[in-house]
């Protein structure tokens, strides 16, 4: 396995994020974490790049445990992480973004640099340019730039959709399976659970800090909690129609609240 | 004899010490950079640096009380620069494992670290006080100061044209430095964003101490020339170290270009208005001008990110 | 409110702490081991700070008068110092006056030293009944602001002033004059006293005033522009140091002239040989180290004080201390603050700088100017303004 989580509790001071978590993620694959806001999407993350420290519980990579890289040495160890709201440096040229990408290593900087604006034309186009000047979409694009150039093996992608157009989600979603056929892994947390189903292999349903739901993206488009939590659909209804009101008598009482502050 | 006349002998003047606040002025720039933190303790890193340079320089000088010239001049200026600037490194190296390091361990909230920056400035006073005395402290000629040339009649002294001139280089290579090097981007990208920088794979905790050295460096390099005319005495911190923090508040505080535009201003304002008033109130016009500066654009002349500079 | 208890405790631990530190020097009782009787003076100066050498020349002074009087077994009593700090600072006077006036066994004080200081603290002196001499507050005013208690050892500035203008005008045959002072009480006194008769004697006079800095090159612009014959500067030491580098460093031609405030060694070590080369100091006060009359004096202040020569104000504190030990001789049994206070007027003691005798306000009688000259890197005195001008 390139990564494991084992049991993972992980703590925000008094609070606690995630409760004992376990998943997997092999070589070359993308794996999806579903779940609601604040379900510790985000934290689980963190917690793999090493920004947050699991209180209990392990996390390995290549099955060498990560308590023994500090968090700026994840990179160099193949994973790479996108965070949340891009994060791209605002003063920085898009070049000197794309540069921070091979910070750890630059020996390939040069020729990763034209692969990577080959990949993004958009971002040869403006490559002189304040990172804080562009708009939303070409910031994604940079963001996961940035993170090739440091040549990954993992590349963890949080909400790499949000507040984008639809034309700039699907030139993203593109350009994720186009990295991942290169043999790059990705661990994609999405919102828009249809797109990130479409490309992923297998997936996992995070609530309150808990796996729920742990199976391949099939199986996940087919089950019906997944359909109605995440998918927007009435189980009655067929995939064809509108999806109507959300969260009706249909959703189980246990999963209730989660279901429908996620549906909001 | 009106301020026309002088304009010129002004300018060369505020010049002069303007580029020295330019110096002190990036150590509080840079640390507030890379930890939004002022680092209050910065002037007693400005004064151990003079005193290491101002010791080192006086130890090589002959005895007999001549001055020196030609290569021996440039050697002791060089050793005094030198001395300065390993002192003020090591000087804010302790500095930030012992009053600062501790905190930010333990996440203590902002206003700890003023107070443990107060405590440690007045440590080092004290210190500075006992081992060095209560005296000012004198750096004797280490070259024949003369007038190098004169324009619009206005004499440029030999002393005058040294501190420039290495205050300038040193700004410049720290330009370079922040702009064009991979410390200097990591410097940057801990100052725009720190979290991403660790993914990026940026060792924050490296970049914090070298960040804090580079200003030590600078500040005592700083210091060894400031004591070339000002003199050098254990309370010699404050005041040039007020100044310095408005020059860099002035400049925009984060911004390195900012810092020297701010010091270089501050020290011409300075000039002007001690001639034109009375010299007392100098300091008066000084911050007079930047509750003006800052009352238009409050974020500095040339706004707060250490980014924007490169 | 968990919290009172804590805070209450840090209070009051502060509170012990503070009083424990204000009554340190309480402890021993009114005799010593061998049966005299212990008479407590105080010693208010300026004690830190970039004109600490002034005080540390007056406190070896006192220390020096007490070491002699203990040494001296016919002596009846011994003396005993307590030590107070003011910075030279107005605003720290009155705290380090304090001090010395709830140290209830303090019969005496020899200070305040600077103007300023000593302007700021006489009310509370005044108004405790204490006396206090001071060996070099200078400032004229000093002795009409109704200080009941306040006697000096030295001419006030009016003298100095009028003599360092008399030198510079015929000695010297300056034309024109800048005046620069401090905007101390001591600096305004001595520019104040200087200026008018440098006016009386047809020199053309510019005023100018400038709070101690560290930086002045502007001000060295501004008087080279204004190009004077002499630059007479009211202020202290550390000043006229920084001051003179400035002005050779802008090859200023003029000479440079100062009074006591600059009058001392460390003057030429901080502004470096060159700079101070030639300037001019005056003072009410003669050279011990030069007076064959004083030469016991400044033996016994080596033995007492590590071998440091005297200094400025050094003679007038051995002084100032002597006299007061008269006084106590002849008070007897009777030594308390108010019968101190009451004779010391009427003093009249040989002192080694002078003739210690009072007018009725407070000021010494007669008193003389003296010249030195900074040369080859050390202070030399010229002599007498007197006799220099007539000569």
């Amino acid at each position: 396995m390139l990564l494991t989580l084992s049991d993972v509790e992980v703590a925000y001071g008094a609070v606690t994020a995630l409760r004992g978590v376990s998943l997997e993620i092999a070589e070359g694959e993308i794996v999806t974490l579903l779940g609601a806001n604040g379900a510790g999407k985000t934290t689980t993350l963190r917690t793999i790049s090493g920004l947050l420290r699991p209180r209990s519980g392990e996390v390995r990579l290549d099955g060498r445990p990560l308590s023994s890289i500090p968090a700026h040495g994840l990179v160099g160890a193949g994973v790479s992480h996108v965070p949340e709201g891009r994060r791209v440096f605002p003063s920085m040229s898009v070049r000197e973004n794309l540069l921070m990408g091979a910070y750890h290593d630059r020996r390939h900087a040069r020729a990763d640099l034209e692969r990577v604006v080959a990949l993004f034309p958009r971002l040869a186009e403006r490559i002189g340019q304040a990172g804080g000047t562009l708009s939303g979409g070409e910031q994604q694009m940079l963001a996961i730039g940035r993170a090739l150039m440091s040549r990954p093996r993992l590349i963890l992608l949080d909400e790499p959709s949000m507040g984008l157009a639809p034309m700039v989600v699907q030139t993203i979603f593109q350009v994720i399976a186009e990295i991942n056929r290169e043999g790059v892994a990705v661990l994609l947390v999405e919102q828009n659970a249809a797109s990130a189903l479409r490309i992923a292999g297998r997936g996992y349903v995070l609530e309150t800090g808990r796996v729920v739901l742990a199976d391949t993206a099939a199986g996940l488009l087919a089950d019906d909690r997944v359909r109605q939590a995440y998918l927007g659909e009435d189980v009655a209804d067929r995939e064809d129609e509108p999806a109507p009101t959300r969260g009706g008598a249909a959703a189980g009482p246990a999963h209730g609240t989660a279901i429908r502050a996620d549906s909001a | 004899m009106g301020f026309l006349d002088q304009f010129w002998q002004l300018t060369i003047d505020g010049l002069m010490v303007g580029s020295l606040y330019a110096v002190i002025a990036l150590g509080y720039t840079l640390v507030y950079g890379v930890l939004q933190l002022i680092n209050f303790a910065h002037s007693e890193v400005f004064m151990l640096g003079s005193f290491g340079g101002l010791f080192a320089a006086r130890g090589l000088l002959p005895d007999d009380g001549s001055v020196p010239g030609g290569l021996a001049s440039v050697g002791l200026v060089a050793v005094g620069l030198g001395a300065g600037a390993i002192c003020g490194g090591l000087a804010a190296f302790t500095l930030e494992r012992v009053a600062y390091r501790p905190l930010r361990r333990r996440s203590a909230p902002r206003l700890a670290y003023l107070i443990s920056a107060i405590g440690a400035s007045l440590f080092a006073v004290n210190l500075a006080g006992k081992e060095f005395g209560r005296q000012n402290v004198s750096l004797p000629d280490l070259f024949h100061n003369g007038t190098v040339f004169s324009f619009f009649g206005a004499d440029v002294s030999t002393q005058s044209l040294v501190i420039f001139a290495v205050a300038v280089a040193m700004l410049i290579g720290l330009d370079r430095l922040v702009a064009g090097t991979r410390l200097g981007q990591g410097i940057r990208a801990v100052a725009q964003d720190a979290d991403t920088a660790v993914l990026m794979g940026v060792n924050v905790e490296r970049i914090i101490i070298v960040t804090f050295v580079i200003g030590g460096l600078l500040a005592g390099a700083g210091g060894f020339l400031y004591a070339m005319t000002f003199n050098a005495s254990y309370s010699m911190g404050f005041v040039p170290g007020v100044k310095a923090f408005t020059a860099a508040v002035l400049g925009g505080i984060g911004n390195v270009r900012g810092a020297m535009l701010g010091g270089l201003l501050l020290g011409l304002v300075e000039s002007y208005g001690g001639y034109l008033f009375q010299a007392s109130y100098k300091d008066v016009i000084a911050f007079l001008v930047l509750v003006a500066i800052l009352m238009i654009r409050p974020s500095g002349l040339l706004g707060e990110r250490l980014g924007r500079a490169a | 409110m968990r919290r009172r208890p804590l805070l209450g405790a840090i209070a009051l631990a502060t509170a012990v702490t503070l009083t424990a530190a204000a009554c340190g020097s309480d402890s021993d009782g009114g005799s010593s081991a061998d049966g005299k009787k212990t008479i407590t003076i105080g010693f208010q100066g300026v004690l830190s700070g970039d004109n600490q050498q002034l005080g540390l020349n007056a406190l070896y002074g006192v220390r020096t008068a007490i070491a002699e009087v203990n040494a001296d077994t016919s002596s009846p009593f011994q003396l005993k110092l307590v030590e107070s700090d003011d910075g030279g600072s107005p605003d720290q006077g009155p705290t380090a006056a304090q001090k010395l006036i709830d140290d209830s066994k303090v019969v005496a004080v020899v200070g305040p030293m600077f103007s300023g200081a000593t302007k700021a603290s006489e009310p509370a002196y005044t108004q405790a009944g204490l006396l206090s001499v001071s060996p070099s507050a200078t400032n004229p005013a000093l002795t009409t602001l109704g200080f009941k208690t306040f006697y000096r050892v030295i001419a006030p500035d009016t003298v100095q002033g009028k003599a360092a203008a008399d030198y510079v005008a015929t000695v010297l045959q300056a034309k024109k004059v800048y005046s620069l002072d401090d905007k101390s009480e001591y600096g305004t006194g001595l520019s104040g006293a200087l200026e008018p008769e440098l006016k009386a004697k047809g020199v053309d006079v510019t005023h100018d005033g400038i709070n101690p800095t560290k930086d002045y090159t502007s001000e060295a612009t501004k008087i080279i522009a204004a190009a004077p014959d002499v630059l007479y500067y009211s202020g202290y030491y550390a000043e006229l140091a920084l001051l003179s580098k400035a002005l050779k460093d802008k090859g200023f031609t003029g000479k440079i002239a100062s009074g006591d405030g600059s009058l001392d060694p460390q003057y030429v070590a901080q502004a470096g040989a060159a700079a101070a080369e030639g300037t001019y100091l005056t003072c009410p006060c003669g050279d011990a180290n030069t007076d064959p009359k004083a030469a016991s004096f400044v033996a016994s202040f080596k033995k007492v004080n590590k071998d440091a020569k005297p200094g400025t104000y050094s003679g007038e504190a051995y002084d100032a201390t002597l006299a007061l030990a008269d006084v106590f001789k002849k008070l007897g049994t009777d030594v308390s603050r108010e019968s101190v206070a009451g004779a010391f007027g009427s003093v009249n003691f040989q002192g080694i700088t002078k003739t210690v005798a009072f007018e009725s306000n407070g000021e010494v009688k007669g008193s003389n100017v003296f010249v030195y000259q900074v040369k080859n890197g050390a202070i030399a005195v010229l002599g007498n303004t007197a006799d220099l001008i007539k000569s």
